[in-house]
């Protein structure tokens, strides 16, 4: 009896040890910040990032009337759209390219996993050899003179070369994991209807994929929102701020300028941008049934 | 098989795809073996001839590169095995017990994913600045030891198990503890090592973290490692591309043995429809 009692007692607590480390430690690390970086947004800063006194919206203020911000946040759209649509084709391309499950094509498979496992830093640093403007490999190639991460116009698609390199790799991976759940018979019908293979693709297996590819599109703005070690090796967000996206921004202010209120303000843009994103895709997930 | 290209063109499109991705890959490995005397050679230098292992030594010789590749290896192997003890515990917690506030909390877990890491890594790193924990590889470890990617996914795995081997376990006097570690773990363990996949690729590739909180040689990761040595040494292609390479290790060793499992926990749960 009595050991049954301290059993039932020590069950009363012991779910709550074993769920204890995570809840603790995500409390700390995401929940504490999100707080702090609110109240910090709201206030005058210290140059190493502390409260100094509440400032009110000032930060906001600031951050609005600033044409820079505009160009930021401009810079991050077409960084992020430009992002979105070439992984996601990228994606769905190499997706197709494997889904015919031939023997010996697990080398592809391979090869096209591997982007996303592998550090942007490192890859970056390799582009930044391949851009080089006196030596590099696509001059040579090219033929031309130009000093790609030094212009504005170039620094930016390049940037996006890296990113899209990169980021095709989950849209490939998770594409390829929709494109089996395709049904199999769609195919042999549009096939009775003559269809050729690039018309199936777009006829059965785009529709068939739709709905994931629209779950993709909102994680692949969510995470070129968030693109940092490429943009900091190859470009530093220059020339002129042309690649400075909104997560390089906050860097720059914060590390760089010491403008702590500004980068905390601009952290909960992001926060409420990313947010905003999400709810759409919940709301249009509920509305439109596939 | 009906809805394929012709074998000759899905394989010419194949490969031209395959080696454009691995286009990057191949050059850093390619440069990392070739002299300095045959990369300045008038046209386009593709293999290395002859190989030139040199660039390797001087990699090591330039920068403390088998230090950084160490203490990357300690921080993403403690985050990785920090993520799947507090992982299992947790999932196993949401999926066998029966608890109040259970719902709650599982949901204050999940949200955590809502906050985008870009926007608080300031917070976290004034909070480490002022507790003295710059340069500590606690300050690498631990906000990244619980992970509720890894949570939310094992508890997914964990729910499939048939509640009789759970009533059969207890039957036999085995504690809920003894049946976690026993039982239900290494029933579990292609979910598991998904996870761990995951959770070490993304600790060995994270950039601005260990940029913010390692100031000292000593603690730095080799991603910090391989920026600060372009930054030092921009002009030395072949020990640079070295050091890219092993950087590169991991990963591809990772991808090249665990595609399966690596694949399939980041599928999980992403395919609609």
């Amino acid at each position: 009896m009595r050991s049954r009692k301290l059993g039932n007692s020590g069950a009363l607590i012991k779910p709550y040890v074993y769920i204890a480390p995570a809840v603790l430690l995500l409390l700390l690390f995401v929940y504490y910040p999100f707080a702090k970086t609110m109240v910090l947004s709201l206030s005058l800063t210290s140059p190493a990032g502390g409260f100094v006194k509440w400032n009110g919206m000032s930060n906001y203020t600031s951050m609005f009337v600033s044409p820079d911000f505009y160009d930021m946040l401009l810079v991050t759209f077409k960084f992020s759209i430009a992002v979105l649509t070439g992984s996601l084709v990228a994606g769905f391309f190499m997706a197709l390219l494997v889904n015919s499950d031939r023997r010996g094509y697990t080398i592809f498979k391979t090869v096209y996993t591997l982007p996303m496992a592998v550090s942007s830093a490192a890859i970056a640093v390799v582009f930044s050899f391949v851009l080089h403007p006196v030596n590099g490999l696509l001059n040579e190639a090219l033929g031309t003179d130009i000093n790609w991460l030094n212009s504005p116009k170039w620094a930016m698609a390049a940037v996006i070369m890296v990113t899209v390199w990169q980021n095709a790799s989950l849209n490939y991976i998770i594409l390829l994991a929709a494109l089996k759940g395709v049904d199999r018979s769609l195919y042999e019908a549009a096939e009775v209807d003559g269809a050729g293979y690039w018309k199936k693709q777009w006829m059965v297996s785009l529709p068939g994929v739709s709905p994931t590819l629209f779950f993709l599109v909102i994680v692949n703005a969510i995470v070129a929102f968030q693109a940092f070690a490429q943009i900091h090796v190859l470009t530093a967000g220059g020339p002129y701020n042309s690649t400075g996206i909104i997560s390089y921004n906050i860097y720059l202010d914060a590390l760089r300028k010491s403008h702590f209120g500004l980068a905390y303000a601009q952290s909960v843009f992001l926060f409420v941008v990313i947010l905003a994103i999400t709810r759409i895709q919940f709301y249009m997930e509920k509305k439109v049934s596939y | 098989m009906r809805q394929a290209l012709p074998m000759h063109r899905s394989l010419l499109f194949n490969l031209v795809a395959g080696l454009l991705i691995a286009f990057p890959v191949l050059y850093a490995l390619l440069m990392s073996l070739m002299s300095p005397a045959q990369m300045y050679e008038t046209g386009i230098q593709w293999i290395p001839a002859p190989i030139h292992w040199a660039n390797y030594a001087e990699a090591l010789r330039m920068v403390p590169l088998l230090h950084f590749f160490a203490n990357s290896v300690f921080v993403s192997a403690a985050i990785t095995l920090l993520q799947l003890a507090i992982g299992i515990a947790a999932a196993f917690a949401f999926a066998f017990f029966r608890f109040r506030g259970k719902s709650a909390l599982f949901y204050l877990i999940l949200s955590s994913m809502m906050i985008p890491a870009q926007s608080i890594v300031l917070a976290n790193f004034t909070t480490i600045s002022r507790l003295d924990l710059m340069d500590t590889y606690l300050a690498l470890i631990l906000p990244a030891a619980a992970s509720a990617f890894t949570i939310f996914n094992l508890r997914q795995s964990f729910m499939h198990q048939p509640a009789e081997l759970r009533e059969a376990a207890s039957m036999d006097g085995c504690t809920d503890f003894k049946f976690m570690t026993r039982i239900v773990v290494p029933v579990n363990r292609a979910m598991i090592s998904s996870c761990a996949m995951i959770g070490f690729i993304f600790s060995w590739n994270d950039y601005l973290w260990p940029l913010l909180v390692t100031n000292d040689e000593k603690k730095r990761t080799i991603q910090i490692g391989i920026s600060m040595m372009h930054d030092t040494y921009s002009t030395t292609y072949g020990p640079i591309m070295a050091a890219v390479t092993i950087t590169l290790l991991p990963s591809i060793v990772i991808v090249y043995m665990g595609q399966k499992q690596l694949v399939s926990g980041l599928a999980a749960g992403a395919v609609k429809g």
